[in-house]
């Protein structure tokens, strides 16, 4: 139980209308439709109330891992005035992880979190030229009976951190006939008492969201189970990772791997003719370019232990790998490891810059 | 094919493990002629990114030694070494990658037998292994 508030009829549009007109935020980051009636959107800054309209928060694309445009926004130093960013959990979790990296700053940034069903693949939405309405309205009837909306992200649909950890204002809108809204930091407080908002006793979380819940964790337990069988042994990650051309794409929409100069793309994997002759001499042939699976399997070491599991990888790779999958697998593990959740606390240290004194003694031989 | 003789790359800190194997050396010290070394300033320079190229190019064995924990010529590397194996042994444990094949071991300075103890019982242990699949992959 928390204290919650129903919005109006004019929905979160509505919401975010009153924060600008309020001076509550000077700005706001939301995805925004780019032509009406097709699915292309993207994440947009607005500062007045014309350009408003436009504005679709809960539309099921990430055409960019929000926590990176974020990140780009607050890289040197955080707005001089506040500006609401809609987000939904996996982002704002990446959000969590970039800060702590040092490359966004959070203040003066009010998060918004959405509830979220998942989102499409963005190659569908594209595809469809003519968003109609079909589409999102059996996304909208799946999610009311507590179901998969089918099509969408194979990681969403396995996705058991649906609900935002961490937010300013917590928007509950799965099992909703209006968007139910929660605030439970200080400034999200702030925010709901500037409002003169009337806040009531309730559930942050329809009953509906709790049935999702469950399939969510059912489907996450299959869809590891799956992946673990399909890779076992060097043999399954061959077969799974072979027709990997090295264009490197999941890396550059990850928001996790922030860094400019990846360690893959460094001189480090220079070789000269000589090493690919030595490495001939066992072999007789080799696949050009080489050291495509140390990519990911090294990738796997840099941030798995950080991967927010948000699909961004998956839904840009050419050849169909299923690489949100593998690292939302590997990713789980990792962190089950360290017990440790990106994005659930700005306080805690990531994994590996931090250690105990006393602990893996099973390890050592 | 010829016989199986393990490939097994050591990364041995500088300060510890390798001056262990230089005395293990000096002091005339049998052990197997498996280990290829590799001296690193401290263990936690040891990116598991090396351990994976070093496993992916056909080493049948990686044996990361350092300083025992507290003793670390610069305080607390070994303990972010000791928190990076864990990491890869999992990874290597969740895709059946043989965790075995990778040795984490804390050898001190003066511990010469120790080091040559280390290096015939996980060059036995890799020799049980058999070789390392990856050496056959072509398409790595």
């Amino acid at each position: 139980m928390a204290k919650v508030t129903e919005l109006g009829t004019s929905g979160l549009l509505g919401f975010l209308e009153t924060l600008l007109e309020k001076k509550l935020v000077k700005g706001i980051i939301a995805l925004r439709s780019l032509e009406d009636k097709l699915g292309k959107v993207a994440y947009s800054l607005v500062i007045s109330k014309d350009n408003l309209s436009g504005l679709v928060p809960d539309f099921p694309a990430m055409p960019a891992n929000g926590g990176k445009v974020i990140s780009y926004f607050t890289l040197k130093n955080a707005p001089l005035e506040p500006v609401a960013v809609v987000l939904r959990p996996c982002e704002i979790r990446a959000l969590i992880e970039l800060a702590k990296l040092n490359q966004a700053h959070l203040e003066n940034i009010i998060i918004i979190g959405l509830e979220c069903g998942g989102v499409y693949p963005y190659e569908v939405l594209i595809d469809q030229k003519v968003i109609n309405d079909n589409l999102i309205s059996r996304y909208k009837e799946s999610l009311k009976n507590g179901e998969n909306p089918s099509g969408i992200r194979p990681v969403c649909a396995g996705c058991e951190n649906f609900r935002p950890l961490y937010a300013d204002i917590i928007v509950s809108q799965i099992g909703r006939e209006k968007p139910v809204l929660s605030f439970p930091t200080d400034k999200g407080k702030e925010i709901a008492q500037s409002l003169g908002l009337t806040l009531e006793e309730g559930e942050i979380y329809s009953s509906v969201s709790d049935v999702l819940l469950e399939k969510r964790k059912e489907e996450k337990e299959n869809m590891s189970k799956r992946i673990k069988e399909e890779i076992r042994g060097i043999e399954g990650l061959v077969k799974i990772f072979d027709r990997c051309i090295a264009c490197h794409c999941c890396s550059y929409v990850c928001p996790i791997c922030y860094c400019k100069d990846c360690f893959f793309e460094s001189a480090t994997f220079d070789y000269s003719p000589m090493y690919y002759y030595n490495m001939l001499q066992d072999k007789g042939t080799i696949k050009l370019p080489v050291d495509t699976l140390l990519f990911h399997l090294g990738r796997m070491t840099h941030m798995a232990t950080s991967c927010v599991a948000c699909g961004m990888c998956e839904d840009v790779c050419p050849v169909n790998i299923p690489v949100a999958r593998i690292f939302k697998t590997i990713g789980s593990d990792l962190q089950q490891l360290f017990d440790y959740l990106p994005g659930r606390d700005l306080e805690e240290a990531l994994p590996l810059t931090t250690y105990e004194t006393e602990e893996f003694h099973e390890i050592e031989e | 094919m010829s016989e199986f003789k393990p490939n097994i790359v050591a990364f041995l800190c500088n300060w510890c493990s390798y001056t262990a194997a230089d005395l293990a050396g000096v002091s005339r010290l049998k052990y197997p002629p498996n280990i290829k070394v590799i001296r690193t300033m401290c263990s936690s320079r040891v990116d598991p990114v090396f351990i994976l190229k070093s496993l992916l190019d056909g080493a049948d064995g990686v044996l990361v030694g350092g300083c025992h924990p507290g003793d670390c010529h610069y305080q607390k590397g070994n303990y972010y070494t000791r928190r990076r194996i864990a990491m890869i042994k999992q990874l290597l444990k969740t895709f059946g990658l043989e965790p075995e094949r990778v040795r984490l071991s804390w050898i001190g300075a003066s511990e010469g037998p120790r080091f040559a103890e280390v290096c015939t019982e996980f060059t036995e242990r890799i020799y049980q292994l058999g070789p390392n699949p990856a050496k056959q992959e072509i398409f790595l």
